[in-house]
């Protein structure tokens, strides 16, 4: 086992400290620093009864730490409010709205991350030449354009004007009653594919390819510069020139040594971009009525139905918080200084 | 300073235009962040139409205008002049951009400072403190503080610098970690310097050059996530003609009235951009070895 | 001359840097024979790494050929195009480098490393590059082969690195092997074992070697030759103890004064007075005029000629005639 039992308990303790962390600073912001969170809490329409019963519910007549214990008490229970908006748990309205979101980052961040980097080696391989230009201007754009800008461009473009694809939504719904589609896993392409269903599946893909790659466009353009960038410093090293002094073959050099060497930096920074992308997806959900939690987040801000936006946040972070204990444990799986 | 450091400091920043003429992106990056600057500053009094921009008409026979001379983005749908609105949105992005990564800087170099000239367990308490804020994906903390704290332009500064700030917390600790144990640092101190002067001329300035180039970078994306907020809706709010909430403010129209959201847009693609394109060089130039293969003619031997 | 397998022939090289151009090498020309081992000494910037980069084919991107060539048989080095070098690099030449750790991959295995050098110059395949790789950490003096090819980089000593660094360069039997300070970054015990390792490579493997060092002790122990460099130009070259013994240039002279000796008692220690020239602009006369106590109007203007003033001994100064 390359990684050593240490290691992964290490980063397991890690984890942990940092849900606790996510919790403690979401406590702070929902309870401490407002002057009165029943009042956020109860929502903009509530009555006085509903702003007392609120009152009690979040036990803010208790001292602080008390309240943090109910506070942590309740996460681990499942009960994170009711959002008033929907009049359903908050809780279950993420669970439900989670598969759609993660179908659609998992998708945009594949396409992403292998396109970057592949184009950002090609850039570094050919710098300074009109392919390279063309490559660093096409990233640097990429992540210069506000995703929602470019959201309704594309919008507006192909399914307003253009009509080749679809607006809004996962699946066209007479599609599904006439095929007889029902969800397994919540990922509709896979589920698709599970029951056969081809003209569910190419309903999917249309309905998603849009929003992916509007999605992709940012940590798209970030891998290829960062790949780009990598290759470029690599590519100078003292160990690729004694390598190639030594006689190992150009093609060799970069393609094994040089690429593992630039890449590793590279997914360590996936996090990061990965974390861009989660925030894109709101975005690009709301905008195509994407049936995730980004769009369930927008609608919350929009009505301030505050339960269900910090539910949206903390659900959120703890992803986040997962994504980067694995991204961190495959840099360590390639960097071997890592595992100390 | 003393009068050799100026030198030295002159000859790099001979060096940089050097080499910042050979390289277009370069100079793009850096003509575009000047002239988001000198927009930015001057537009409240380059405006032909000031009360479009501000907000404060509502003139219908011009509603919805397509871009033409008169109006080169369009009108919006009260009739107000898009070029005017987004000239002005450069002075609020501007002030965005300022005063989140400044506000940032206030909060997050002290501490970085703290914990990394102290070291050991109170670097360790403080950097574990930063840690549990950079658990947050970029942008969400800021919008959960949005929520809470309410709307307005204050509110946004505040809430971004809020999220930004353990970033630079960061930098500033490993820098000064790293300058802490470079040779000059000893040899300062075996000639007899005192901490303080140790920390406020030897320390300090190695330690906060590459935050200060960072931050100054920074502010595009700044320009970039306060856009995204408004956008959101909890950003600033009408009548304001930030670019991020003109393109929100455009998208109701999006299929009668293209160019209320797509000039506004443009305008923050281009800001960002030019922040972008410096950032790409800065990297390369910081890095002493990488600055060599600028002047190479053939980049791979 | 049947026995020559290397001639520089006036090498000048110019590195292009964003505060100008730097002339590193001017004018280089000297023999390199079979089994034969130099020493490239001279002070940081002398140009000595620049000569030993360039025969090892090792320089830097931004470095630029203005003249000369470099001969191997009757090809010239320089002038070879990107997969007929493959040939000589790792084969004909190699080269152990200073900083053993940044010499060598982190995120691979020596095995790794090693193996690939010797399949990709030596055609064998993976199990024979081993055992051969095996072969060869136990010839430079490393006990536990095995542990050692399955040892990450930063898992070692810095001793030990360059003892890999060396084995690794060594493997492919090359017949020149430039050796660009390689015990400068070694504590002194690790130096004095380094040096006895390749005095008997050498022997072994009839190796010829280029060892460039600032250090006028290691050249006396390691090398038959030794060439002295100053701003970009020999100015002195010939047999090792001739030379230290009875130096004919000033600059020679100079640098022998500065070796502090135990047994003589001395106030100060003794330093040649000035610095070395500006390297951004081509030096008119003698780069060594304004330090020297010797100097003329001559040596201000022209250039002295690197000259045989003793069968197997050249100087470049005015102070001699053939």
């Amino acid at each position: 086992m390359p990684l050593g039992r240490e290691y992964l308990l290490k980063r397991l303790f890690h984890l942990i400290f940092v849900v606790f962390g996510v919790l403690i600073i979401t406590f702070i912001i929902t309870r401490v620093l407002p002057a009165r969170p029943e009042l956020l809490w109860a929502g903009p329409h509530a009555t006085i009864e509903q702003i007392e019963r609120a009152r009690k519910e979040l036990h803010l007549d208790e001292p602080i730490y008390v309240q943090l214990g109910y506070y942590l008490w309740g996460f681990i229970r499942g009960n994170w409010g009711v959002s008033w908006r929907t009049k359903t748990p908050v809780l279950n309205g993420l669970l439900s709205a989670l598969p759609a979101t993660l179908e659609l980052i998992i998708f945009a961040f594949s396409i992403a991350t292998v396109l970057g980097v592949l184009l950002g080696i090609v850039a570094a391989l050919r710098r300074n030449t009109m392919v390279d230009s063309v490559i660093q201007i096409f990233s640097v754009l990429g992540a210069s354009m506000p995703v929602f800008w470019l959201a309704l461009i594309m919008l507006y473009v192909f399914s307003n004007t253009l009509g080749w694809l679809p607006s809004s939504n996962r699946v066209d719904e007479t599609l599904v009653i006439r095929t007889g589609f029902h969800p397994i896993t919540g990922f509709y392409l896979i589920d698709s594919l599970m029951q056969g269903n081809f003209p569910v599946f190419i309903d999917v893909l249309r309905h998603m390819i849009l929003p992916a790659l509007v999605l992709s466009l940012y940590p798209m353009g970030l891998s290829a510069r960062m790949t780009r960038a990598m290759m470029v410093d690599v590519l100078h090293e003292p160990f690729i020139r004694s390598a190639l002094t030594w006689g190992i073959p150009k093609k060799l050099v970069v393609y094994k040594y040089a690429l593992k060497n630039a890449v590793a930096p590279v997914i360590a920074s996936l996090g990061l971009s990965f974390g861009y992308t989660i925030i894109g997806a709101f975005m690009v959900e709301l905008i195509f009525v994407w049936p995730g939690i980004g769009l369930y987040l927008a609608m919350s801000l929009l009505s301030f139905d505050y339960p269900a936006i910090m539910g949206a946040v903390i659900i959120v972070a703890l992803f986040y918080s997962v994504i980067n204990l694995i991204v961190d444990l495959i840099h360590a799986w390639i960097d071997p200084r890592l595992r100390l | 300073m003393d009068r050799s450091e100026a030198k030295t400091m002159m000859s790099e920043v001979k060096a940089l235009f050097t080499l910042m003429r050979k390289n277009i992106v370069a100079m793009v990056g850096f003509i575009l962040v000047v002239a988001f600057f000198v927009i930015g500053i001057i537009s409240p009094y380059i405006l032909t139409r000031p009360e479009d921009a501000w907000g404060s008409t509502f003139n219908v026979s011009a509603r919805y205008l397509p871009p033409s001379w008169e109006h080169p983005f369009g009108t919006d749908e009260f009739g107000r002049d898009m070029f005017n609105r987004v000239i002005l949105g450069a002075r609020f992005s501007l002030i965005i951009a300022v005063g989140v990564v400044g506000l940032a800087l206030v909060l997050g170099v002290p501490i970085g400072l703290i914990a990394g000239y102290s070291g050991g367990r109170l670097g360790t308490i403080l950097m574990r403190l930063t840690d549990m804020f950079l658990a947050f994906p970029p942008l969400l903390l800021a919008i959960a503080l949005a929520a809470t704290l309410g709307r307005g332009l204050a509110n946004a500064i505040i809430a971004l610098a809020l999220s930004w700030w353990p970033w630079y917390a960061r930098l500033v600790y490993v820098q000064v970690n790293t300058v802490k144990n470079m040779p000059y640092v000893d040899a300062a101190r075996v000639l007899g310097l005192d901490s303080f002067t140790i920390m406020f001329r030897h320390v300090l300035p190695n330690a906060l050059t590459p935050v200060v180039i960072q931050a100054s970078l920074d502010m595009g994306s700044a320009v970039l996530e306060a856009a995204g907020l408004s956008f959101l809706g909890i950003g600033v709010q009408p009548p304001t003609p930030e670019w991020g909430l003109l393109v929100s403010e455009g998208w109701q129209s999006i299929n009668v009235a293209w160019w209320i959201s797509f000039f506004p847009g443009l305008a923050i693609v281009t800001t960002v951009l030019g922040f972008n394109l410096l950032a790409e060089f800065a990297r390369e130039f910081m890095d002493p070895r990488l600055r060599i293969t600028m002047m190479a003619k053939r980049w791979f031997k | 001359m049947k026995n020559t397998i290397l001639q520089v022939r006036d090498l000048s090289i110019v590195y292009d840097t964003p505060f100008g151009m730097t002339h590193a090498t001017a004018g280089v020309t000297f023999d390199v024979k079979r089994g034969e081992s130099i020493s490239l000494v001279g002070e940081s910037g002398s140009g000595k790494s620049t000569v030993g980069l360039a025969i090892a084919m090792a320089l830097p991107p931004n470095a630029r050929i203005v003249n000369g060539s470099i001969l191997y048989g009757d090809v010239d080095l320089l002038r070879l195009e990107e997969d007929e070098r493959r040939r000589y690099s790792g084969r004909e030449i190699s080269a152990v480098f200073q900083d053993p750790l940044a010499t060598l991959n982190p995120l691979f295995t020596i095995g790794e490393q090693m193996t690939d050098v010797l399949m990709s110059n030596l055609g064998l395949s993976k199990e024979e590059a081993f055992k051969r790789a095996k072969e060869f950490l136990k010839k430079v003096g490393l006990t536990d082969p095995e542990r050692i090819l399955r040892s990450f980089p930063h898992e070692l000593s810095g001793g030990m690195l360059q003892r890999v660094n060396i084995a690794i360069a060594t493997s492919t039997k090359p017949k020149i092997l430039v050796a660009d300070e390689p015990t400068t970054m070694l504590d002194v015990i690790s130096q004095a074992q380094i040096l006895e390792l390749f005095e008997e490579l050498k022997r072994d493997l009839d190796l010829a070697l280029l060892f460039i060092t600032h250090n006028l002790g290691v050249a006396s122990k390691i090398a038959d030759r030794i060439i002295v460099m100053y701003a970009g130009t020999i100015v002195e070259d010939g047999p090792v103890d001739d030379v230290l013994s009875k130096p004919l240039h000033p600059y020679t002279v100079g640098l022998l004064d500065c070796v502090p000796r135990i047994h003589v008692k001395e106030k100060r220690l003794k330093s040649i007075p000035g610095f070395p020239p500006d390297l951004s602009r081509p030096i008119n006369g003698c780069p060594f005029a304004d330090r020297c106590n010797e100097a003329s109007d001559v040596c201000r203007k022209t250039k002295p000629e690197l000259i045989e003033v003793v069968p197997g001994r050249r100087v470049a100064c005015f102070k001699y005639k053939r």
